[in-house]
């Protein structure tokens, strides 16, 4: 039977019920939590700053603003986790699925002096079936730039080129290690768009070398709805 | 009126003199023996009644946690939910409560080889909502005797109530709040002063304006749930 009824009451009046358009909309919550990070291997406090990244058809209704998420400072012992237990809610009308949402991360360090430093990032994507998940995201630190790769052009295949200098992987740049080392503090990214694939350039990163830190743990429950009616999966 | 005529030709104007046909070409519908109509039928059913709000009902248990090294301890517990949509809904138990909480009894590790506490604290809520933000958490706060015997707080955390129907468990992690600096940290250890959250359910379960404070992470809680949802197949969930 097509036709809803709506109860009233302690009568039943009968009221056609109009299904309009926007009953059909698909909807997205993600609710969950930062969990923590492990294995960061570090005796200063860490916070975490997430951001979230969708595509355009992904409107975040619910809360009002989008600012991202900062967590609080966590000190750990060796090999426990930094707790930072930070809650959000997220609620997207979603008119056109390119674009999942991904959170993306960015570690950052207090250091005894109280002076704060980019520690690491991430890119955590969101799950696509509904229930319970929990993410681990592995986060990297960049160390430098390979600026080589940006003065060859776009389409060139290394194997072709005869010069040969840029046989040689001058990755691990020793000018860049030794000012690092001195200054301690490593290199930050300027932008986040080497995290993301929606938005901006991603194809920089390939100049990016980076070394591995440690790794940030969500929880998050999906609740999806009319995704079934609209025949996407996951519901 | 004689309403029992229905199967009469409408067009027969009646033999008795003066008596004219009530229906005026119009017929009645057609009734069953026991005097509900089809359409009335198919309004009763559960099936075609369009609900006007959801229910989410969910009863747990905290079982049993560890923090540091801590022997005794009581736990708290708050169920936070978003304010706008959600109603929770009282039960003539806890006709009491404003909001759904509660405090455990005072709980110690059984030997010095494990530092497992158990509360086995049982609860139960029930909401009426139409939306799914706000969904609610359950925030908790560990407290326990400190070494002159005053009651402090050892530890919070939270997690949210699990969206899917059924049987689940979670692990609560525990974070304590840092002293702001050594010297104030030693006095509030002698004076029972420790570093505390005031109203400490709405601090941890919105995430808002925890960016410059400092915690350690202390320990564990196990927690279990039992959710069951109602008319989320309606509205286009689940």
């Amino acid at each position: 039977m097509s036709m809803p009824y709506q109860q009233t009451g302690n009568q039943i009046d009968y009221q056609e019920i109009k299904q309009t358009k926007a009953d059909l909309k698909a909807e997205v919550h993600f609710i969950g939590q930062i969990v923590g990070g492990l294995d960061f291997q570090t005796d200063d406090g860490l916070f975490c700053e997430l951001a979230i990244d969708c595509g355009d058809g992904w409107d975040l209704l619910q809360p009002g603003n989008n600012k991202g998420i900062q967590t609080q400072t966590s000190y750990a012992n060796p090999g426990q986790l930094f707790s930072w237990g930070h809650p959000f809610d997220l609620h997207f009308s979603v008119s056109n699925i390119i674009g999942w949402p991904k959170a993306l991360l960015k570690v950052w360090r207090l250091d005894s002096s109280n002076k704060i430093d980019a520690c690491s990032y991430g890119t955590a994507l969101f799950p696509r079936s509904a229930g319970y998940h929990q993410i681990t995201c592995e986060t990297w630190t960049p160390t430098g730039e390979n600026l080589d790769l940006e003065v060859r052009k776009p389409n060139e295949d290394l194997a072709t080129n005869t010069d040969q200098f840029s046989k040689f992987d001058r990755s691990l740049d020793w000018r860049f290690q030794a000012l690092s080392f001195y200054m301690e503090n490593l290199p930050r990214l300027t932008t986040l768009a080497p995290l993301t694939t929606d938005k901006g350039d991603f194809a920089r990163r390939k100049i990016l070398n980076s070394i591995s830190n440690g790794r940030v743990i969500i929880e998050v429950e999906v609740v999806m709805k009319n995704f079934k009616r609209l025949s996407f999966s996951g519901q | 009126m004689n309403t029992r005529n229905y199967k009469k030709d409408v067009s027969d104007q009646g033999s008795i003199k003066g008596q004219t046909n009530q229906n005026f070409g119009y017929s009645q519908p057609q009734q069953f023996q026991d005097g509900i109509s089809r359409i009335q039928e198919e309004m009763m059913d559960p099936r075609n009644i369009q609900p006007d709000s959801m229910f989410v009902n969910f009863s747990g248990v905290l079982e049993c946690g560890e923090c540091e090294d801590e022997e005794s301890l009581r736990i708290e517990y708050a169920v936070k939910y978003g304010g706008e949509d959600w109603t929770y809904l009282k039960t003539s138990n806890n006709a009491d409560d404003a909001e759904p909480s509660g405090i455990s009894q005072l709980s110690t590790s059984r030997n010095l080889h494990s530092r497992n506490i158990v509360w086995n604290f049982p609860f139960e809520c029930n909401f009426q909502t139409k939306n799914i933000f706000g969904w609610p958490q359950v925030v908790v706060r560990l407290s326990g005797p400190d070494f002159m015997g005053r009651s402090v707080a050892k530890g919070y955390g939270s997690v949210h109530v699990p969206t899917q129907p059924g049987y689940h468990e979670r692990v609560i992690r525990i974070f304590k709040p840092l002293p702001i600096s050594g010297f104030t940290g030693f006095l509030g250890y002698l004076l029972g002063n420790t570093a505390e959250l005031k109203n400490f359910d709405k601090v941890i379960s919105s995430g808002e304006g925890r960016e410059v404070t400092r915690v350690k992470s202390v320990g564990y809680v196990k927690v279990k749930f039992h959710v069951t949802l109602v008319n989320f197949d309606k509205f286009g969930y689940l």
